[in-house]
């Protein structure tokens, strides 16, 4: 460590130094025109090798291996505010790791990883010689997320206090990787001339690969990029002295949730397990849910600062290919600073942003993600959600629950039922009672009538203002519910259903009927399964609400011809979104209004063209 | 030149048919046959029910013979360009006068039993903005929408009937035929009247050509008009039963008014008409947009222009305009009237431009009666 010489040990100098080399070449490049990047650097190799110093090769081997490196270099030092990055790089690329390869310098790698990470203080740096061989090496991980015990026992003690691994490297490639131009800078081994440099580091690297480091995965990283990806995502980089090619080893652990029972999709009669935030572990889930090896994950980055790793999940030879395809094509269009969340995924992939709907359906149940995709639908799923996206979706899976397919089927048609019936109450109930009351009141029986007419004695505002101040009430309540703790929450509900509802009437500022429609209007849009969608049912309550105010009943079926005008323009990746309601696809309406008994359930939904038709029999 | 991109399938456009044809003029015709027909207007009503079925068939025919094309390219190619155009004048003026009048047909209908105080104005301003969102879509939404509305529409017919059944009595519709041969003047009158219930089967010739199976159109246009035959003749059938031919003809609208009466509606629903006219809404609107859309494309193909969009909402106003513009019932119906001979007019010319294809191309005829 203490013979290196100086020209080598850190990388601003390097381009000094071959800036000091430069006027020496006589006709060599002014050092102005490097600022313009890496290419220019390159190109500065030949002029410096006819220089006539005393190593002409040193020259050579030195202005190659600098040459992926003066990407980043050369404005380092030319221009001294640091900038990692390409200075051709346009703003877009900001987030991207440095370009750049390897050095063959252990220190030289080391000061680049530790420019990279800055002042982070969670990033381990840790050299150590390996035993024997007396090379220098390092690791690089993140704690935190790395597993301690996997790089402690597996790599540490393994290649510091065991020597067994060191015969390979004396008798084996490491052995013989002495440079000619700069023997001195690897003390611990052995000088012999060997064949081309980095040859021999992949050697060495293949020989710890096979026999030293005891860890389940190992892939190579090239270039700093690489190495910087992986030490981010978990994995601890091996750094070997003399070698350009770093090793990647798999050691992510950190501290995850376990798996427990989704909050948000319980069922009476069904699995428990839900996603977690773990990438991987979501994945094994749904492998342990269908052994089929056609079940393809797919890994796909986002996020142009997060890295975020999302896997599209999908089965060959099942689902459609140009949806496949499609939601890739889509998935890669995505150009955002971070993704927390699928639901960014969700808008940034959606075909109708401006639409109430949701065009999407999130889940956090592994069985659901597999039903879906055995229907030829694509999930998506996003490292740090327990949510998984499922795409296509077209609205009549909403009002479906995975429970449908565990229960019955006259069990699960009649809840089928009574979520359509559902959907109605939620959207149309309160406009059609204002519609009702203050339009049409001929349209109920009499009795009826007369009987709301006199709850609503004294009652200060016209029924649509009623309907308006009670729902929004309702709105607030289940708002402020959602955000409290479960605790409070229920005191919540105390206040806001019994003390408020009955105050309220008590003071004359709403109607008891009233009071039932909201009641009524709530438990409906909690009975449709998807949060989403009952979201979207309540909003457009009220413009409805407004509609039915003006023109009574009139009004409230033009709201529903607007609606359905709106849902029949949609697209949901190349279903129409009212698929398969219409156009008709009759095929497809044993598994949508009603479920047929599974027996009889022998094709697959025709909605998103799936490449193997029969679920069952016919084979 | 304005070329629809969109294809429907053979039961969309039977869906569209009947949606198309159903509509506003189905609730006032049993009044209208029965004072001219009387007693025997069923028959009038099966007699239209026959012919536009024949003419039904004829413009299918056409649809398949030019297939991909709107009937405006179809009378520029069949007749040349200054008669074809002419035809063409005449095809938009028709369906503009035809928009126009059941926009207004329905706003009187919905003001005389739905919303008494609102202002017929606002029924048609409201009524036209929403079918200026969909129109400007373009066929297949259309359709879709159609697809949608279809079983509303339905259940609002098998409402009606149902109940109009309870109180029917059948021995209204006898002596058949009492006058004799002297009767058949006003059966005669009873199908000009009834004419105008049947009148949107234009539909085949806008939207049958756009069908993605050629060999399917003349099927799927017939089985589109066997709902709104079927439905008419019921209508006239259960009118002279439940109320008597001199009642029907002084019923505004004797079709909501069907089983009024009965003690099972009065249980349920005291006023069965209302429930029925809102329903009506939607046959109301899947007759008016479709309308409006033949008068886009019209405008869109006379405008040379590349989409439908401008001339949707450049002809918005003006049938908001027209269906406004009589006074009052009695000067409306002049307009329905001469709509309707309008109209009728433009089905005689097609049907003679199908027989001047026949007779232009007997080769190509054979040849493509196989697809038909």
């Amino acid at each position: 460590m203490t013979k290196k010489p100086t020209r080598q040990t850190k990388k601003p100098q390097r381009p000094a130094n071959l800036r000091e080399q430069k006027p020496g070449a006589g006709s060599g490049p002014l050092p102005g025109e490097m600022i313009p990047g890496g290419p220019p650097a390159g190109g500065a190799a030949p002029p410096a090798a006819p220089s006539g110093r005393p190593s002409q090769g040193q020259d050579v081997e030195m202005a190659k291996e600098f040459r992926p490196d003066g990407a980043g270099s050369p404005p380092e030092s030319l221009n001294p505010p640091p900038d990692r990055f390409m200075p051709g790089e346009r703003a877009k690329e900001a987030g991207r790791p440095p370009e750049g390869e390897l050095w063959e310098s252990i220190d030289r790698n080391l000061e680049a990883l530790h420019k990279v990470f800055g002042a982070s203080s969670d990033v381990v740096f840790r050299e150590f010689r390996i035993a024997d061989g007396d090379v220098r090496a390092a690791v690089v991980y993140i704690d935190g997320l790395v597993d301690k015990n996997a790089i402690q026992r597996e790599l540490l003690k393994g290649l510091m206090l065991e020597s067994a691994y060191a015969d390979p490297l004396e008798r084996g490639p490491l052995a013989g990787k002495g440079e000619p131009e700069a023997p001195s800078s690897f003390p611990g081994t052995r000088s012999t001339s060997g064949g081309p440099y980095p040859m021999k580091a992949q050697q060495a690297f293949a020989a710890l690969k096979a026999r030293a480091i005891a860890i389940g995965e190992v892939k190579e990283a090239k270039s700093l990029p690489e190495a910087v990806e992986e030490i981010t995502s978990g994995n601890s980089i091996f750094l070997l002295e003399g070698s350009a090619v770093a090793l990647s080893l798999s050691t992510r652990g950190w501290k995850e949730r376990g798996i427990e029972e989704p909050l948000t999709e319980a069922l009476v009669r069904g699995p428990r397990d839900g996603f977690i935030e773990t990438l991987r572990t979501n994945t094994a889930l749904l492998r342990r849910k269908l052994r089929d090896a056609d079940l393809r994950i797919e890994a796909l980055r986002v996020g142009r600062r997060s890295q975020t790793d999302c896997a599209l999940v999908y089965i060959e030879r099942l689902t459609d290919p140009g949806v496949v395809k499609e939601v890739k094509a889509r998935l890669e269009k995505i150009d955002v600073d971070h993704i927390l969340e699928t639901g960014y995924i969700e808008q940034f992939i959606e075909d109708n942003w401006y639409s109430p709907f949701p065009q999407a359906q999130y889940t956090e149940r592994p069985d659901k993600v597999v039903a879906a995709v055995l229907e030829g639908r694509v999930a998506i799923l996003v490292d740090g959600t327990p949510f998984a996206l499922l795409v296509p979706a077209v609205f009549g899976q909403f009002f479906q629950s995975p429970e449908d397919y565990y229960e019955r089927w006259l069990i699960s048609s009649f809840i089928r039922f009574l979520r359509v019936v559902a959907s109605y109450v939620a959207t149309f109930f309160p406009s059609l009672y204002v519609a009702l009351t203050s339009y049409h009141p001929e349209l109920l029986p009499t009795s009826l009538a007369i009987t709301l007419a006199a709850a609503r004695q004294g009652v200060p505002y016209p029924v649509w203002i009623e309907a308006m101040l009670m729902e929004l009430a309702f709105e607030l309540f289940r708002e402020a519910g959602a955000r409290l703790p479960r605790t409070i929450g229920q005191t919540l509900s105390i206040v806001g259903g019994l003390i408020v509802g009955e105050a309220a009437v008590r003071a004359g500022l709403s109607s008891n009927p009233m009071v039932i429609v909201v009641a009524f209007t709530a438990i409906a849009s909690f009975v449709i399964p998807s949060y989403s969608m009952a979201i979207s049912f309540r909003m457009i309550r009220f413009p409805l609400l407004f509609v039915a105010a003006f023109l009574g009943l009139y009004g409230v079926m033009l709201g529903f011809i607007v609606i359905n005008i709106h849902m029949v323009g949609m697209k949901a990746m190349g279903a129409t979104y009212l698929a398969p309601f219409v156009p008709y696809r009759w095929t497809d309406w044993k598994d949508l209004l009603v479920r047929i008994p599974w027996p009889k359930m022998n094709r697959r939904a025709t909605v998103f063209s799936v490449e193997d038709q029969w679920r069952q029999g016919r084979r | 030149m304005y070329q629809i991109p969109d294809r429907i399938t053979p039961s969309q456009l039977a869906v569209l048919v009947s949606t198309t044809v159903v509509g506003v003029g189905f609730l006032s015709m049993p009044r209208h046959v029965a004072a001219v027909a009387g007693r025997d207007g069923w028959i009038s009503v099966l007699m239209t029910g026959a012919l536009v079925a024949l003419a039904s068939y004829l413009f299918a025919k056409l649809a398949v013979r030019y297939y991909h094309k709107t009937p405006y390219q179809m009378a520029e190619e069949i007749l040349g360009p200054l008669a074809g155009r002419i035809v063409g004048v005449l095809l938009l003026a028709s369906y503009f006068l035809l928009a126009a009048v059941v926009l207004r047909d329905f706003a009187e209908v919905m003001k005389e039993v739905l919303l008494p105080k609102t202002p017929v104005e606002v029924m048609v301003i409201t009524m036209m903005l929403t079918v200026a969102y969909i129109v400007p879509m373009g066929l297949n939404p259309l359709a879709r929408l159609a697809e949608v509305l279809f079983p509303l529409i339905i259940v609002a017919v098998a409402i009606i009937f149902t109940f109009a059944q309870a109180s029917a009595n059948y021995g209204e519709l006898r002596p058949v035929l009492a006058q004799g041969l002297s009767s058949w003047r006003g059966l005669l009158a009873g199908v000009r009247m009834a004419h105008f219930a049947f009148i949107g089967f234009g539909a085949i010739l806008f939207a049958g050509p756009f069908v993605t199976q050629r060999e399917e159109v003349v099927s799927a246009s017939l089985w589109g008009m066997a709902l709104p035959i079927t439905v008419n003749f019921l209508a006239m059938i259960m009118s002279i039963a439940n109320f008597g031919p001199l009642e029907t003809s002084q019923l505004m609208y004797p079709v909501l008014n069907l089983g009024t009466g009965t003690s099972l509606s009065s249980d349920l629903v005291p006023r069965l008409d209302l429930v029925i006219m809102v329903l009506w809404v939607f046959a109301a609107f899947s007759s008016i947009a479709p309308y409006h859309y033949f008068v886009t494309l019209g405008l869109t193909h006379f405008l040379d222009h590349r989409e439908i969009k401008p001339a949707a909402y450049l002809l918005l106003p003006w049938v908001a305009f027209a269906s406004l513009a009589p006074a009052n019932i009695i000067q409306f119906t002049k307009v329905a009237i001469l709509a309707s001979l309008v109209s009728a007019g433009i089905t005689l010319i097609f049907v003679f431009m199908l027989a001047v294809v026949a007779r232009q191309e007997p080769k190509s005829e054979g040849k493509k009666g196989g697809e038909g």
